[in-house]
């Protein structure tokens, strides 16, 4: 009799569901990307509108050494995430094949096919147990640490919403003071509307435009305007991807011990479902971003 | 106490006002040839000096208050470090032949025990409990 192991030694735990869960959480950290990326762009953009030169010149170098602090510590939460994924894969705890080929060599060797089909069953029982045991130490151990993971997300997301804010707050300001500088050598009316979601509000009196000069000014003006105050958007709504983050660590935290209830197993994929959709929001935000 | 952002906060606002008084000086718009031309343009070139100067201050100051939180994460994040290279090693060990080798042969080992002990319990305990032992032992790593 051939023994057919099953094809989870490891405890069957549901695991499918943080394994989902993962995925979509480093989905989500690599969205973050392009704002650590942005952090000391934006800074270097104001530098170029300026052209500035002198001591200023060096301001952004603290940005730019910044996104390799930040950088760093997204690597340790993506290795994170991926070890949760890792551990819930039933595949990198499967030892089926080494038993089975163990059990083919002792019958090939001559031992007896009843005896060793026995030990066997019984070998395939407590690996299984064996396996589980290795399996859920480990997922205990990652999840311990899952609200340190949320406090991280929850500190970065503090620093991007302050320092990132901050710079294209700067950089938009730097815009309005330059194109008020420019808007004097083409005649139009000062002062210039400030940006606003979407480009330029012209509050009326709108100034009228009497040449070609000042139509291009115009839409050169709106179209920075709205290249910022898109980042902007896209900053929100890496807010919500990322309170969602913290959301998801929380309740793996939480509901640790109920990882096979189907209930957590469904609010678990359901999260992960939301996770992934608001990774995509913040990736299509700054894409939007990017082409304005 | 105010933190460093806030003293950022203030360095911005502070930008802002004279980013709005340039811009006020600068719709008065002279000609080269009015009176008092050389002092507004001086004018606007030293609030343009401060505002830049403001903003450079905000951005180290901000810089400052970045890398002071992300100090604050050195030690959680060497314990979320620890705890992935450990979930990672258990994979490993799993997917290692040698080590997997070394869990199926006390698992084997065991299982043997278990079959000699039900056929002869009285002989086949010693051999089961140290197997066992072994098990243990193999399991732990």
């Amino acid at each position: 009799m051939v023994l057919i192991l099953p094809g989870c030694l490891g405890g069957c735990l549901d695991y499918p569901a943080v394994g989902h869960l993962s995925v979509s959480m480093q989905a989500s950290l690599a969205t973050w990307q392009p704002f650590v990326d942005d952090l000391g762009a934006s800074c270097h953009r104001r530098l170029v509108i300026d052209g500035e030169s002198g001591p200023l010149a060096h301001q952004c170098d603290a940005l730019d050494d910044l996104q390799g602090q930040i950088a760093t510590r997204l690597t340790v939460l993506d290795g994170y995430f991926g070890a949760l994924g890792a551990v819930a894969s039933d595949g990198n705890f499967a030892v089926d094949g080494g038993l089975g080929a163990l059990g083919a060599s002792a019958k090939q060797a001559g031992a007896n096919g009843n005896d060793v089909d026995a030990v066997q069953a019984i070998a395939s029982a407590v690996a299984g147990i064996v396996v589980g045991h290795i399996r859920a130490r480990a997922m205990d151990r990652l999840i311990d640490q899952a609200h340190n993971a949320a406090r991280v997300v929850t500190t970065l997301q503090g620093v991007f919403d302050t320092v990132y804010a901050d710079s294209l707050k700067l950089e938009a300001n730097k815009w309005a003071q330059s194109m008020q500088h420019a808007a004097a050598d083409v005649g139009i009316a000062l002062p210039l509307p400030p940006c606003a979601a979407g480009g330029v509000i012209w509050t009326s009196p709108r100034p009228a435009l009497s040449n070609w000069q000042q139509v291009q000014f115009e839409a050169f003006y709106a179209n920075q305007c709205a290249a910022i105050t898109a980042r902007q958007t896209a900053l929100q709504a890496f807010d919500v991807s990322a309170g969602q983050l913290v959301a998801a660590l929380t309740d793996l935290d939480a509901n640790r011990a109920r990882l096979k209830d189907g209930a957590v197993v469904a609010h678990f994929l359901a999260q992960a479902h939301t996770v992934a959709v608001q990774a995509q929001a913040v990736q299509q935000a700054f894409s939007t971003a990017k082409t304005s | 106490m105010p933190d460093l952002h806030d003293l950022a906060q203030d360095f911005i606002a502070l930008s802002d006002m004279l980013t709005t008084r340039s811009a006020q000086q600068q719709s008065r718009n002279l000609p080269p040839t009015a009176p008092g031309y050389a002092q507004w343009r001086a004018e606007l070139g030293t609030l343009d000096d401060q505002i830049n100067a403001l903003e450079a201050a905000a951005t180290e100051i901000d810089a400052a208050y970045a890398r002071e939180k992300l100090a604050g994460l050195d030690d959680t994040l060497a314990q979320i470090g620890t705890a992935t290279a450990d979930a990672k090693a258990a994979i490993t060990d799993i997917a290692d032949a040698n080590r997997a080798a070394q869990i199926i042969a006390a698992v084997v080992n065991t299982a043997t025990a278990v079959v000699a002990t039900i056929a002869d319990p009285i002989a086949g305990a010693p051999a089961l409990t140290a197997s066992a032992g072994a098990l243990v032992n193999a399991v732990n790593g």
